[in-house]
């Protein structure tokens, strides 16, 4: 079958940076998330409280880093014992 | 299509970012029992820069949690160019926040805990951010402990606010105290600048 078989040892290729929002008001929440209070109009400092920022956590799953060398850091035997 | 498109928007195909304010380095140690000096500077290892909301997920989401690390590791999240050690000139004169919470009362929620204290930190929630080093988990056998790490060590009403704003953001049990001490002070445990919230 000509089929290819995914591999666990792609190697993650880092595309160039995406952009980065400069003018906050410039974008249009959509109307079921929280929008983020972001820069300060004095400062100029951007900041985010953490209940905007939960909101990425089931959207941003994926990552382009390699992290393989970390990602056999943990205690498996640990595993059944959460509780 | 030059529409601006959020991760909100389509999660699959977004074309612009959130940006962090500061750009953190996520660094991970496991020193183990021959613990010394030298084997900890060497065991350190820078894992990655974020700066921006989707990164630090992106990233988040693809390491090991808290309460599956091996006993004796720690995370570091410090802000770029800072070492996560008491050397560093940023730290130099500075000291720590540590909660230590039992590990068979806390299980997962040091995951939590961990979160919360990061999502504070990179979202530049404390009221002077600019004190803000870093911060650091660490997992040993009968309990972890969570530190945030500061650029000075004298009491104040600056360093108290950041105290109680920590035990705001983690949400702490009334039962667990907040403890400050200065860095290189482990000695002098009478030392003047202790004080817990």
């Amino acid at each position: 079958s000509p089929v290819s078989t995914p591999t666990a040892t792609t190697p993650k290729v880092k595309g160039p940076p995406m952009k980065v929002i400069e003018d906050f008001n410039s974008i249009e929440y959509p109307p079921e998330f929280l929008a983020p209070k972001a820069r300060d109009p004095v400062t100029g400092k951007i900041s985010y409280d953490s209940a905007f920022l939960k909101q990425f956590q089931k959207l941003c799953l994926e990552t382009d880093e390699d992290l393989s060398a970390f990602q056999s850091i943990g205690d498996d035997s640990q595993g059944g014992h959460d509780n | 299509d030059n529409t601006v498109k959020t991760v909100f928007h389509d999660p699959q195909n977004y074309n612009v970012k959130h940006p962090l304010q500061n750009t953190w380095t996520l660094w991970f140690d496991n020193p183990g029992k021959k613990a010394n000096a030298a084997s900890w500077s060497q065991n350190l290892k820078e894992i990655v820069d974020v700066n921006t909301v989707e990164d630090f997920w992106g990233v988040h989401n693809n390491i090991v949690k808290v309460n599956h690390l091996e006993i004796s590791s720690n995370y570091h999240v410090f802000k770029k160019g800072i070492r996560p050690e008491w050397e560093d000139a940023a730290n130099a004169n500075g000291g720590k926040f540590s909660i230590q919470f039992p590990r068979n009362r806390t299980g997962e929620s040091i995951n939590d805990y961990w979160l919360n204290l990061i999502l504070a930190m990179l979202g530049e929630q404390f009221q002077y951010e600019d004190e803000i080093c870093g911060a650091v988990v660490s997992v040993r056998k009968v309990f972890y402990r969570v530190a945030l790490w500061i650029k000075s060590s004298e009491k104040n009403e600056k360093i108290e606010t950041i105290g109680r704003q920590l035990k705001e953001f983690l949400n702490l049990n009334a039962s667990l105290t907040v403890e400050f001490t200065p860095h290189g002070d482990s000695a002098a445990k009478t030392s003047e600048n202790r004080f817990t919230i």
